[in-house]
């Protein structure tokens, strides 16, 4: 189980002066500017949950992870991980061991060498016994079929096989909870598929606790059964993905550039209330319809555009986590202004 | 300490086999440390070569101690040379995160992920220049100084990995810590010089504030005036034990304050 | 060259020079440092003379000696621009197939923001080194013996060592188009140009054969005839020569560079680099 209490986690970032008498000043200076990036933040999170972090840039998640995972120490509150601090130097080493961490911009990889040496290294590193280590790089070189480039050097990888090298290096050690920050950051759309795929067998395989960060609502839906919203370094929301859903909409924007105008007015009559808003460039020759994807699917509609009019281009958004925050401004009545950096 | 201990030889390993893949380069590199060695010898020998007699100090004693400065020196770079990449960056871009979400000690995951062999070029520089030159020390080599001399080299190494530890630690605090480091990193130079000799103040910072004097230059004075050396020793053990207590003290109070990148 | 062509590398040059000044904070940092190397030699020279049963060394009072010590410091990093990096970044990150499409020359390219960086060098560092040094020496110790035309003669000669620095850095750097290890090539080179040129130890202390040796190398010109010109070591007749001699090796090397250059050109075309 993962406690959070109040936790708080400022940096102080100095007022540096310009030039190099201003460089020296800044070492004995005391002036500085605080950034609040986590702001008392508390919540709970039971064995087996899996939770999506989300919020926009700069909302402190990925510092909240990082202070879960041992990397930075909270400036207030308490975060137990199991009943023991990730931070303090006594207690980190047992608290490490039954955590994995990983991240879509880093690597823990042994850059110039093949996979199995880092995963050597790991199991002496978490103490994994040799025949518990045979047995459990293989299944994940199963599971996550990493067997075509097991012996290659890890920088001749390409990013989906490298995030899964990292996915394998951090569940080496059966960890009890897994963090991942931005897993599928940078990722094409297929190879984040898989990505997502793999994460669902690891976790349904071995019942890991699963708390992710991430921009995409879609690595939410597929992974996530509960939802903490942050923003500004304080929680916003925290529920289950449905109530999400329910509160601020599942919606989609769909842009279509058509040869003929499009009649707006006859597509919103055809589907009611589905259509939340329609947004008309370039003569009518440029299209958006925002629709509430719980009530109508997106094929539906383009469906029936694509029947009446000739397409030229075609194009789907998902309401990103920053319309849905968007969207809880408008709720909360919170200004954007005062949100951090 | 133990689990350390017995990873090293795989850290090792990996390190030697990682760096396969870049041989010339780092053939490159040590020759080139070979070569700035000997050039600085040569500065040695014409700077001292145009006065008869420098107090108490020959040529061959000189370049004795010149050989001794580099052991300590070029072993401490074979070991512990990524302290140079945490002063100029490391902390700066965040690359402690992974070593600190594992259960072993970060610095040491740091600092061992890399056995720097180029070193080597260093140290065989130095062990050369001081098995030549040892006879024309006027030094009465007793089996006592050989062994004195051996804990002054092996405490040495200590007193360097604690000097950068310390100034590559206050990147922490610090965006140029780097640049610190090298500038009190290349003091040691100095230490081949008779300090005595170049005024008062700059000996006593060389004994007493960055104290290269002290485990360097110290030693091989006991040894050519013919006094014991185990003083040098007992000092070489104090300097090692006090720059290694501040360089862990700076290193666990910065980690603290730790901010990754990227955050806000 | 057209005026319009002149006109368009002149921009190099004062890009050479604002890099500087966007970065002079730690180019002073790096300064100080051989400020304080400087200071520190001169501790050294200082017990070498108390030993000393002759007054001067190598032809040098001591005054002189220190004297030496600063200018050789402030020579060294004020030529010292960044042609060979240049060069090792544009190869090893693939731009030089960019630039050598550009109607650009990059051989002038490389020049021109090299004496840009040297000239902002030379008056934010340099200069006021050389006045503070001077007054400590003139007035500390007795230093004499300078001439207006020595100090007024030390300008040029400095300018022609910048060149030389660039010409030494443009043919050296062209090793990056060979091998990988370019931090190796430049410690190497950096250090035996320093010695041979005087940087380390005045040249009259080498043995008679080195000095004659030497002679017939371009490596004096790019620190100890700059320093010797200042310290009036060399009569009128002598600094014109080494003027002319300085000119001529600028452009036997850049000849040379030309034609490596031209070579390592083709290696790039044929591997495309």
């Amino acid at each position: 189980m993962i406690e959070l209490k109040n936790v708080e986690k400022y940096f102080k970032k100095p007022i540096r002066g310009k030039g190099v008498w201003g460089m020296f000043k800044t070492l004995f200076s005391r002036k500085h500017t605080l950034v609040k990036a986590v702001d008392g933040v508390s919540f709970t999170v039971d064995d087996g949950e899996c939770v999506g972090y989300i919020g926009a840039n700069g909302a402190g998640k990925s510092t909240t992870i990082k202070m879960m995972s041992g990397i930075l120490t909270p400036t207030a509150g308490e975060i137990l991980i199991d009943g023991k601090h990730p931070y303090k130097s006594k207690e980190r080493n047992a608290v490490l061991k039954t955590i994995g961490v990983v991240f879509g911009q880093k690597t823990q990889l042994w850059y110039d060498l093949p996979l199995t040496e880092t995963y050597e290294l790991l199991k002496y590193i978490y103490d994994v016994p040799e025949d518990e280590y045979k047995r459990r790089i293989g299944e994940l070189i199963e599971l996550l079929d990493m067997k075509p480039f097991m012996d290659a050097p890890v920088r001749t990888l390409s990013l989906g096989q490298r995030m899964r090298a990292d996915l394998a290096a951090a569940m080496l050690h059966n960890p009890k909870t897994l963090f991942l920050d931005e897993p599928t950051i940078g990722l094409d759309v297929l190879v984040k598929r898989n990505l997502i795929d793999a994460i669902n067998k690891l976790k349904t395989e071995y019942n890991t606790t699963l708390i992710l960060t991430t921009h995409a609502m879609s690595d939410i839906e597929l992974l996530c059964n509960r939802v903490i919203i942050l923003d500004a370094g304080k929680v916003l929301f925290d529920g289950s993905l449905e109530s999400v859903k329910h509160m601020f909409g599942d919606s989609r924007d769909i842009t279509v550039r058509t040869k003929s105008p499009v009649d707006c007015d006859s597509v919103k009559a055809k589907f009611g209330d589905a259509i939340l808003k329609s947004d008309l460039s370039d003569g009518g020759h440029n299209v958006t319809f925002t629709i509430d994807a719980v009530k109508l699917g997106s094929g539906e509609l383009l469906g029936h555009l694509l029947s009446q009019y000739e397409a030229e281009d075609v194009k789907i958004a998902e309401t990103g986590i920053e319309q849905v925050v968007e969207k809880l401004y408008k709720k909360t009545g919170v200004t954007a202004e005062g949100s951090g950096e | 300490m133990l689990k350390e201990l017995k990873l090293y030889p795989k850290y090792v390993s990996m390190s030697l086999r990682s760096g396969l893949s870049y041989k010339a380069d780092s053939l490159i590199m040590m020759i080139s440390f070979g070569i700035t060695e000997v050039v600085s010898l040569a500065t040695i020998y014409l700077i001292v070569g145009s006065v008869p007699q420098f107090g108490i100090w020959t040529f061959g004693a000189l370049a004795f101690l010149f050989g001794f400065v580099l052991v300590p020196k070029a072993l401490d770079h074979i070991f512990t040379d990524d302290l140079w990449i945490l002063a100029y960056w490391a902390i700066r871009h965040g690359d402690l995160d992974i070593y600190l979400t594992r259960p072993l000690n970060p610095l040491y995951q740091f600092i061992a992920k890399t056995f720097k062999w180029d070193g080597i070029g260093e140290l065989v520089v130095g062990v050369v220049v001081m098995c030549i030159f040892a006879p024309q020390t006027g030094i009465v080599w007793t089996a006592s100084g050989v062994i004195g001399l051996i804990l002054c080299g092996l405490l040495g190494i200590f007193c360097f990995t604690g000097i950068k530890l310390i100034f590559a630690s206050l990147a922490f605090w610090v965006k140029n810590a780097g640049i610190f480091l090298n500038t009190v990193y290349s003091l040691s130079g100095y230490a081949k010089y008779p300090i005595r000799y170049m005024g008062k103040a700059f000996a006593s910072i060389m004994f007493y504030v960055v104290p290269f004097g002290l485990f360097l230059y110290y030693p091989i004075e006991c040894l050519v005036l013919g006094t014991t050396i185990w003083w040098a020793v007992l000092w070489s053990a104090i300097a090692a034990a006090i720059l290694m207590t501040i360089g862990f003290t700076v290193w666990h109070i910065g980690i603290r304050r730790y901010e990754s990148a990227g955050n806000s | 060259m057209s005026r319009g062509r002149v006109k368009k590398y002149l921009i190099f040059a004062r890009s050479g020079a604002q890099t500087v000044l966007a970065y002079r904070g730690a180019i002073f940092l790096w300064f100080l440092g051989s400020v304080i190397s400087a200071v520190l030699m001169g501790l050294l020279w200082w017990a070498i003379y108390g030993f000393s049963p002759e007054p001067t060394i190598g032809g040098f009072v001591y005054p002189q000696m220190l004297m030496y010590v600063i200018l050789s410091a402030v020579v060294s990093e004020s030529i010292n621009t960044d042609t060979m990096g240049e060069i090792t970044d544009d190869v090893k990150y693939g731009l030089i197939g960019m630039r050598l499409m550009k109607p650009i020359n990059y051989r002038l390219q490389l020049g021109f923001a090299a004496m840009g960086a040297f000239a902002a060098r030379f008056i934010i560092i340099g200069i006021p080194t050389i006045a503070v040094g001077s007054l400590v020496a003139v007035f500390g110790f007795g230093l004499g013996g300078i001439q207006w035309y020595n100090v007024l003669l030390f300008v040029p000669a400095c300018v022609l060592s910048a060149l030389m620095f660039d010409v030494f850095g443009f043919l050296f750097g062209q090793l990056a188009f060979r091998t990988q290890a370019m931090f190796g090539v430049m410690s190497i080179s950096q250090i035996v140009m320093s010695f041979l040129s005087g940087g380390l130890v005045p040249l009259s202390l080498f043995p008679a054969w080195a000095q004659t040796a030497l002679g017939f190398t371009p490596f004096p010109t790019l620190i100890a005839t700059p320093v010797n010109i200042f310290l009036g070591v060399a009569s009128w007749q002598e600094i014109l020569i080494s003027f002319a001699v300085s000119a001529g090796w600028i452009i036997v090397l850049n000849l040379l560079a030309h034609l490596v250059y031209k070579s390592s050109v083709r290696h790039v075309v044929v591997f495309g680099g």
